[in-house]
């Protein structure tokens, strides 16, 4: 491969003259730098500086300095918003991990005829809209005539009322996605123990190490730089994807389900706050750049 | 500036309409004035149909897509592009609009609702008054001294902000009451819908005794708090209002529930504001669970929260439930028909607490929020607004908006439901409606922070206190507590954003 892309590039270089060759370059990068630029920096940028003001979205914005940030920490909302986004955060990598890695392995150690198999089955769902699978949970888990509720009336149980009941919400969130294989996680780990060295591995069933042996002795430390990216992925993606919680109870039953996320877009584009939800924004930015530093230094890998 | 037209007045809805087709075609042979129809430059009018009818093709829209190809063609010049709402509440579609205007290119028509249009919830210059249109006659009504002069007396208000201005031009009345089922009061001995609270009270108690749930207060969006709020405010506060109502119109406004605030009658800490939340609880306490799941006002074919509780009555799950006049035709086509009653929410009198006055209630929730509430942008809010377009958009809304036109479409798109909020318009005789509407003076409504009144902020922050109050995660005292707090500082939002100095009230 390296040979090819060399190639190519002595063959470009070769019919242009090295300094032209460079303005093409930069020529076709131009709109890409251009595109991302004002549909992902500039938003970004126009976040941090636009926590500082406060505006309604219509009328000119007014400096604020500090209050907004001041006031989104000192809000009555805020101790809830952050206990419930690190029950999400949480519990978010905790399934992801167990459920991916799991299905990983299992994967990884089939007949190769049914790993195939099993690969496409266990991949395919990603194609699924996410609304289509938040209106599925909807459904499965409305109180009283839902499917989960029906089968437990039948069992003789109480029927909760899930996304009503103010202990059950969060769960209720979290079940959005039940069984959590279907992800790019998966992959990751699957790429990640495919490529495992087999003189390891062959070492390993030298010395007898049974399978769960091997994967607590070989597989999790070898793969640590995928748990890495899994574990961060994991994170940002909890914090992000608020569309569940916004959709199945608007932060309810109260503030049940109440994330920052949600709090950020319902002052903007619900309540007319747009620097007090900039504010919310940029406070989450910084929170997760700690939280990516942490996880980085805390899993990264070791050699002795 | 209208050009005047004649039609000759017709009976029947058909040649009422025939009429209007003959008349529209007689416009696009007789240019107007600068009232901006007939012949002219192209202009293309965006308009937001009314909540959850669909496109402008859905059979809800029928009449109203009728009357817009008559307008066309009248018209050669004027293209009226409907735009579909699927938005779940007007608090939803502010905040879209509002993003649409802050560039400049909301829709020139937009839906409306008169309580955050007259409160100050809105940011200042978003609309348009519009009241030097209406003053002016109805180009497509004969005879008549001015188009607001065709509007019900009790209508005019409703559309009136502090400042005597007109941002919004209400099409229908829509009235709530409780809805039973007839096998449900059957079961419980219940003979006859309760005339007091303290008797519906009871009845609760009867249907609990009988094996069924008496009721469910839906807590999933602001229908039922707010409806309940302005019920037992306006009833339990009928006696002080006048000591706070600034604005002196036939609802509170954010001035006056501002001022409210400040002299400590809408506090928690006033017997007769207090009590209405006790009455809250207590019938809460009567509630199936799962209150935050559903919504009065939601769509009956919604799948995701909040959802209709309908099924819960046609399937017998629930003995009661709180609803709008829409309900009727929408349980008919459930096949519920003649399985169902319907009775007003019952007077607060000294039989439920001694601070009652017993003040009729009967059309206090109710009021023109149907269909065919709009308004019309200003030109910072929408830059295609200059004043020849609005002069032709006013036309078009008049077109709309004369009473046959009104009556005719109102009774498509709403099956009956809507009581159209012009004399003389086409209406029709849903059973079970006229006991919800009123015959007589209607109480001064007050409406405190479930209605967008302070702000949406307010009513969301509401929202969520009283979610954990029917639910019962907050007790009473902190339920008082966190709600004097929001009072408190919604209230002075509310003069910051709107500069009012609530001290000199």
């Amino acid at each position: 491969m390296d040979v090819t892309f060399m190639g190519a590039e002595h063959k470009l270089g070769g019919r242009l003259p090295w300094r032209r060759y460079r303005s093409v370059l930069a020529v076709l990068l131009l709109p890409s730098l251009l595109l991302i630029g004002v549909f992902s920096y500039y938003p970004a940028v126009r976040s941090l500086i636009g926590g500082f003001y406060q505006w309604n979205g219509f009328s000119s914005p007014t400096y604020a300095g500090i209050s907004q940030f001041r006031q989104y920490l000192q809000a009555p909302t805020f101790g809830t918003e952050a206990k419930n986004i690190a029950i999400l955060v949480g519990g978010s990598i905790a399934i992801t991990l167990v459920s991916q890695f799991t299905a990983a392995e299992i994967v990884t150690h089939m007949p190769p005829r049914a790993a195939a198999i099993a690969k496409y089955v266990l991949v395919l769902p990603i194609v699924l809209p996410p609304l289509v699978l938040i209106d599925v949970w909807a459904y499965l888990l409305q109180p009283g005539s839902g499917l989960v509720d029906r089968i437990l009336g039948a069992l003789g149980l109480s029927q909760p009322t899930w996304y009503a009941d103010p202990h059950l919400a969060l769960v209720g969130i979290l079940l959005v996605g039940f069984p959590w294989i279907s992800n790019l996680g998966f992959l990751i780990f699957l790429g990640g123990l495919q490529n495992l060295p087999r003189d390891v591995l062959d070492a390993g069933r030298l010395d007898g190490l049974s399978a769960v042996r091997r994967v607590f002795a070989i597989d999790i430390p070898l793969l640590m730089p995928q748990f890495r990216i899994v574990v961060i992925l994991s994170g940002i993606f909890a914090v992000q994807n608020f569309v569940p919680i916004l959709l199945l109870t608007n932060g309810g039953p109260g503030t049940a389900t109440l994330v920052p996320g949600l709090d950020m877009y319902q002052s903007a584009f619900a309540n007319d706050q747009y620097g007090y939800g900039m504010a919310i924004g940029t406070l989450l930015f910084v929170a997760m750049l700690i939280f990516t530093l942490a996880v980085m230094r805390a899993l990264r890998p070791r050699t002795t | 500036m209208f050009r005047r037209t004649h039609v000759r007045s017709v009976l029947t809805t058909g040649a009422a309409l025939l009429a209007a087709a003959a008349l529209a075609a007689g416009c696009s042979s007789s240019p107007a004035s600068s009232g901006g129809s007939g012949n002219g430059a192209p202009v293309t009018i965006k308009a937001v149909l009314p909540p959850n009818t669909g496109p402008i093709t859905a059979a809800d829209n029928a009449g109203l897509k009728q009357l817009t190809s008559q307008y066309e063609a009248a018209h050669k010049n004027v293209t009226v592009q409907w735009l579909p709402n699927n938005t779940t509440g007007i608090t939803q579609a502010n905040a879209a609009m509002e993003s649409q205007a802050s560039g400049a290119s909301a829709p020139d028509i937009v839906w409306e609702q008169y309580g955050p249009v007259t409160s100050g919830a809105l940011p200042a210059g978003l609309l348009q008054n519009v009241k030097p249109y209406l003053e002016k006659p109805n180009p497509y009504v004969p005879g008549n001294s001015s188009w607001l002069s065709l509007f019900t007396s009790s209508t005019v208000p409703y559309m009136t902000s502090p400042n005597g201005d007109i941002d919004i031009i209400l099409g229908s009345n829509v009235e709530t009451g409780m809805f039973y089922s007839d096998a449900a009061f059957a079961k419980a001995g219940i003979t006859s819908p309760p005339q007091t609270w303290a008797d519906f009270i009871t009845d609760l108690g009867k249907l609990k005794s009988a094996g069924i749930t008496p009721f469910l207060f839906t807590t999933g969006a602001p229908c039922n708090p707010s409806w309940f709020e302005r019920l037992a405010t306006s009833s339990l506060l009928a006696g002080q209002v006048s000591q706070f109502d600034v604005n002196h119109a036939q609802v509170t406004n954010g001035l006056d529930v501002a001022v409210g605030i400040q002299k400590g009658i809408i506090s928690m800490s006033n017997p007769h504001y207090a009590e209405a939340w006790k009455l809250l609880g207590q019938l809460a306490s009567y509630s199936a669970g799962g209150q935050s799941s559903y919504d009065a006002c939601s769509n009956p074919n919604t799948t995701t929260p909040p959802l209709s509780p309908q099924s819960m009555l046609v399937q017998g799950k629930v003995g009661i439930l709180w609803g709008g006049s829409w309900w009727i035709p929408q349980l008919d086509s459930a096949g519920f028909t003649g399985k169902f009653g319907v009775f007003p929410e019952p007077p607060i009198t000294s039989a439920t607490s001694p601070l009652a006055l017993g003040t009729s209630t009967l059309g206090v929730i109710g009021g023109p929020n149907g269909n065919g509430e709009w308004s019309i942008t200003s030109q910072r809010a929408d830059n295609t607004m200059t004043p020849a377009k609005t002069a032709t958009v006013m036309n078009f809304m008049a077109w709309l908006f004369t009473p046959e036109h009104l009556g005719y479409w109102l009774k498509i798109s709403g099956s009956g439901s809507y009581i159209p909020t012009e004399t003389g318009a086409p209406t029709v005789n849903l059973p079970g409606l006229p006991s919800l509407v009123p015959t007589g003076a209607v109480p001064t409504v007050v409406d405190v922070v479930l209605d967008d009144v302070l702000s949406t902020a307010a009513t969301n922050s509401g929202m969520r206190l009283v979610q954990e109050y029917v639910n019962g995660s907050l007790s009473y005292s902190a339920f008082a507590s966190q709600w004097q707090s929001l009072l408190t500082s919604s209230a002075q939002a509310w003069a910051t954003q709107n500069h009012v100095d609530l001290s000199k009230y």
